[in-house]
């Protein structure tokens, strides 16, 4: 599909900073570098050099391989949606490729129905699958029932502490791998 | 796994009016007579194919992860562009990309132009998960993991005698597949017709942990087969006065595996010897869509866009059990039935008036909805397989989000343009511990223009969000802190700050220079996010010291810090942690002529991260061990022409990452006395990567 046809183009932000065509597109060439996923990125990091950064992060979605290019999340030239998505939110961009998110689960969790970008950094992260801080704290941000979801987990890990269940491997998810949602009618705490 | 027939009833809507208020008529230009005479159209059959050998000196699946080179091993390096065009306008491209690999793309696009075009695509992207991981399970098929005959079960990690001879190389590693087939074409100069078909699969594993009993769990590769079916179609008008589109597009989502069931690694008690999990439930949306402009007078221009659409699941449900104990456990329904109508009704209207030749407004409206109609009922979870729970009610969640904004432009100079706006969200939520939340932003923009030598622009921004009463949702899950704020719920207070600088003080040079900052201070929360604060800044250089030899370099500093407080128990001290992630990145490199046959490129990146994080409950605890990774990639081409068809390229790259993170390194499989896990490392790695390709041009 094409992006935006131009519907969406006046008052959209590059619109409105007066971006002309020619920034980022190329006439009298075979191929304009915008189709190519990889020179496209060039084109944007023109002006956004702060993605150059974080597509280099060790947790990113594929742009540095090519195998994924900004405009399958954004148009351009499309000021209906917040961010120039794609899509008409930001949920609804992520499910076009992570479709099995999506539900309606059973289970829901709050912030995941809400906005992804809640507790995910989409252009690029240091911590697992693109998070924006590391379990359990990332968890603990918003959970607070006496007990193991509010201890004040310290650096001491050795085998015998109680940190250690709770902090390493995969934190939180050691048990609760659902946290997107589950549909098993025992998930209530998105463990099943 | 069944699929489902979709009853579509999202409805969104978005509309947008400009109007412009200076009344200035825009002569049509007769450009039929024009000629440009610099440009070149080739005829025929033209383009390049790119084949050769490639080596990796090494192995690892991080370097792995997307490229899909994955082992230490020759490959083949297969590129190409073929192209074909003719006077009466029919073309057909061809592009090819790294087709010896699992990371290989495919395109191809034909048609006549202005009338019809067919696109045809196939891509693959390969993700690897955990490096160096083993389990004991192996993968019985039907989503069914078993351990060996011979495991020992034990209370804990340590007691599992059978362990260390039991593991097997965990795979955690998917591959997704996307075929694409497209047609568009032209009736008219008027109407146009697209329509997009696509088929996507995903396959592999993951990983997956999951609790055993109380505080037990194991860690084990979930199976991922996953498909999902996509259509998108429209109908397209530009007239001389009307442009509008009518579109629809249905996603049907099907999971292979309805659950994935485990044996337990520990000693079993009770009856949980098998163990089992859902996975994600097939699922369908659909969507309507319609976009629309009028010009009314050359000044005036109505813009319009409506969606509509809905997410439905009823995927049957696993019983509350796989434990025989509760067989007679009878579920309130069969399945969800789940309905939620999305961007269920997203109005934006957008006013754009010209009050003078210098000043500029615009207005804008937007209301995006999320109505989740999915039955509500009682259910008796049980947890571990094991303990029978209270009843408990599921919660869909539904909001609205209104946002309103209003900008005002002023043009003081040529050069110069002043911005100002303010803009106003109220997000409306239903079975959250706040119901409303509304948050006011001004801000304001400086933008200095001088044609292509100089461009400024400095952005201030700042808001304040407000909530209703915060009230405790017990249902499910335990009670929360009573002075907890979830972050997404809280008062905020935002500033944030931009500055960009672009120079291009000679012909020869140009130079960016960027900086933001963003603020975020919960002012009214005692328990959860306290502040964060993110920076970020960048400097560009690009310099040609001649027609044969052009330089480039760039650095970025970015930063993520955060303040989150906590308490063991309603009236225990509160306990403070802090994390840091730092990120440099920097490259440099060149490209130029050694000679008429021979040209070179060169390229440097290096990307460091750091995160520090601190937990403080009063006892003086130190600092976790610094998160790193250090990326270092140096990539040289060389292209030698032979002639006008043939030459040769050679790509040399060395990639050097080394990473620590102390939640898996130095962990193993039994690290943890109550979880049987996947041990693995951070990646390290040192690997060359080197192709010769014969390029031939035609």
């Amino acid at each position: 599909m094409r992006l935006g046809g131009g519907l969406g183009w006046f008052g959209s932000r590059h619109e409105t900073a007066e971006v002309p065509c020619a920034s980022c597109h190329q006439v009298h060439r075979v191929r304009d570098r915008v189709f190519d996923s990889l020179a496209q990125q060039e084109a944007c990091i023109d002006c956004h050099p702060k993605r150059r950064s974080d597509i280099l992060k060790t947790s990113s979605h594929p742009l540095r391989f090519g195998n994924m290019s900004c405009s399958d999340c954004h148009d351009p030239h499309n000021g209906d949606h917040d961010f120039l998505l794609q899509k008409s939110s930001v949920n609804e961009t992520c499910y076009t490729c992570h479709t099995e998110k999506r539900g309606p689960y059973l289970w829901e969790h709050g912030p995941v129905s809400e906005d992804c970008t809640l507790c995910h950094q989409p252009h690029g992260s240091n911590h697992p699958t693109l998070l924006k801080r590391r379990p359990p704290l990332l968890c603990q941000q918003c959970h607070s029932p006496a007990g193991h979801p509010s201890t004040a987990y310290t650096s001491d890990l050795t085998e015998d502490s109680f940190s250690n269940r709770f902090m390493l491997g995969r934190a939180c998810l050691n048990c609760h791998s659902q946290v997107h949602g589950s549909n098993h009618p025992s998930g209530a705490t998105l463990d099943r | 796994m069944k699929g489902h027939r979709v009853i579509t009833a999202t409805i969104g809507m978005l509309a947008a009016l400009q109007l412009s208020l200076e009344v200035r008529a825009e002569e049509p230009v007769d450009s039929s007579g024009w000629l440009c005479n610099f440009c070149t159209y080739a005829a025929g059959w033209f383009g390049s194919l790119d084949i050769g050998p490639g080596y990796a000196s090494d192995s690892s699946l991080k370097f792995a992860d997307y490229r899909g080179i994955e082992d230490e091993d020759a490959f083949m390096s297969v590129y190409g562009d073929i192209h074909f065009r003719n006077s009466d306008g029919r073309y057909f491209d061809l592009y090819a990309r790294n087709l010896g690999t699992h990371s290989r793309q495919l395109e191809i696009r034909g048609g006549r132009e202005g009338r019809f075009e067919l696109h045809v695509a196939y891509d693959e992207i390969p993700k690897y998960r955990g490096f160096g991981t083993t389990t004991p399970y192996r993968d019985a098929g039907n989503g069914q993991l078993l351990l060996p005959p011979d495991w020992v079960q034990a209370p804990t990690t340590a007691g599992m005698s059978s362990l260390t001879d039991s593991l097997t190389r965990a795979s955690l590693h998917t591959l997704r597949k996307n075929f694409v087939v497209g047609l568009s074409f032209k009736k008219s100069v008027n109407w146009r017709y697209e329509l997009d078909v696509q088929h996507t699969e995903k396959n592999g594993t993951r990983p997956f942990g999951a609790g055993v009993f109380t505080i037990q769990s194991s860690h084990f590769p979930a199976p991922v087969d996953f498909s999902t079916d996509r259509v998108d179609m429209s109908v397209e008008y530009s007239g001389e006065r009307a442009h509008m589109r009518v579109g629809f597009g249905g996603s049907w989502f099907n999971n292979g595996n309805a659950s994935v069931s485990w044996e337990n690694p520990f000693n079993p008690i009770g009856n949980t010897q098998l163990l089992r999990a859902a996975l994600e439930p097939d699922s369908n949306f659909q969507q309507f869509n319609f976009s629309g402009a009028y010009r009314v007078t050359p000044g005036v221009r109505l813009l319009g866009n409506v969606t509509i659409g809905q997410i439905k699941q009823d995927q049957a449900f696993l019983p509350y059990s796989i434990n025989p104990d509760f067989d007679d456990l009878l579920l309130p329904r069969a399945s969800l039935n789940g309905k939620i109508d999305t961007g269920i009704f997203n109005l934006a209207t957008r006013l754009m008036a010209r009050l003078s030749p210098n000043l500029k407004l615009s207005a804008r409206i937007k209301i995006d909805e999320r109505d989740n109609s999915s039955p509500v009922n009682f259910y008796t979870p049980v947890s571990y397989d094991y303990v029978l729970n209270q009843d408990t009610a599921n919660r869909p969640y539904s909001f609205k989000r209104n946002r309103y904004s209003l900008e005002l432009d002023y043009r003081s100079h040529p050069f110069m343009r002043w911005r100002a706006g303010v803009k106003r969200n109220e997000h409306a939520r239903t079975l959250q511990s706040v119901t409303d939340t509304k948050e006011r932003t001004w801000w304001g923009e400086l933008n200095f223009n001088h044609w292509a030598t100089a461009q400024l622009r400095l952005r201030l921004e700042a808001s304040d969000r407000d909530n209703s009463p915060y009230v405790q949702v017990i249902n499910p899950g335990l009670r929360e802190n009573v002075l907890m704020r979830k972050f997404n719920l809280a008062g905020r207070d935002r500033d944030r700050f931009v500055i960009e600088l672009d120079l291009s003080p000679a012909d020869r040079l140009s130079a960016g220079i960027s900086y933001y900052m963003s603020k975020d201070d919960y002012q009214q929360s005692v328990l959860g996010v306290l502040h964060s604060e993110e920076r970020s800044f960048s400097i560009d250089l690009g310099y040609a010291l001649n027609n044969k030899l052009g330089l480039h370099m760039f650095f970025t500093q970015d930063s993520f810090d955060s303040e989150i407080s906590g308490a063991g128990f309603p009236g225990a001290t509160a306990w403070m942690a802090r994390t840091e992630d730092r990120f440099t990145t920097f490259g440099a490199g060149f490209t130029g002529k050694l000679s008429d046959k021979m040209d070179i490129s060169l390229d440097y990146i290096s990307s460091d991260s750091r995160g520090r994080i601190g937990t403080d409950s009063g006892s003086g605890e130190a600092p976790f061990p610094e998160l790193e990774s250090d990326l270092v990639n140096t990539r040289v081409r060389l292209n030698y022409t032979v002639n006008d068809q043939w030459s040769w390229i050679l790509i040399g790259e060395h990639e050097n990452y080394r990473s620590k993170d102390w939640q898996i390194d130095g962990l193993g499989n039994d690290g943890i006395s109550a979880i049987l896990s996947f041990g693995g490392e951070s990646p390290d790695y040192s690997i060359n990567l080197l192709r010769l390709m014969a390029s031939y041009r035609f």
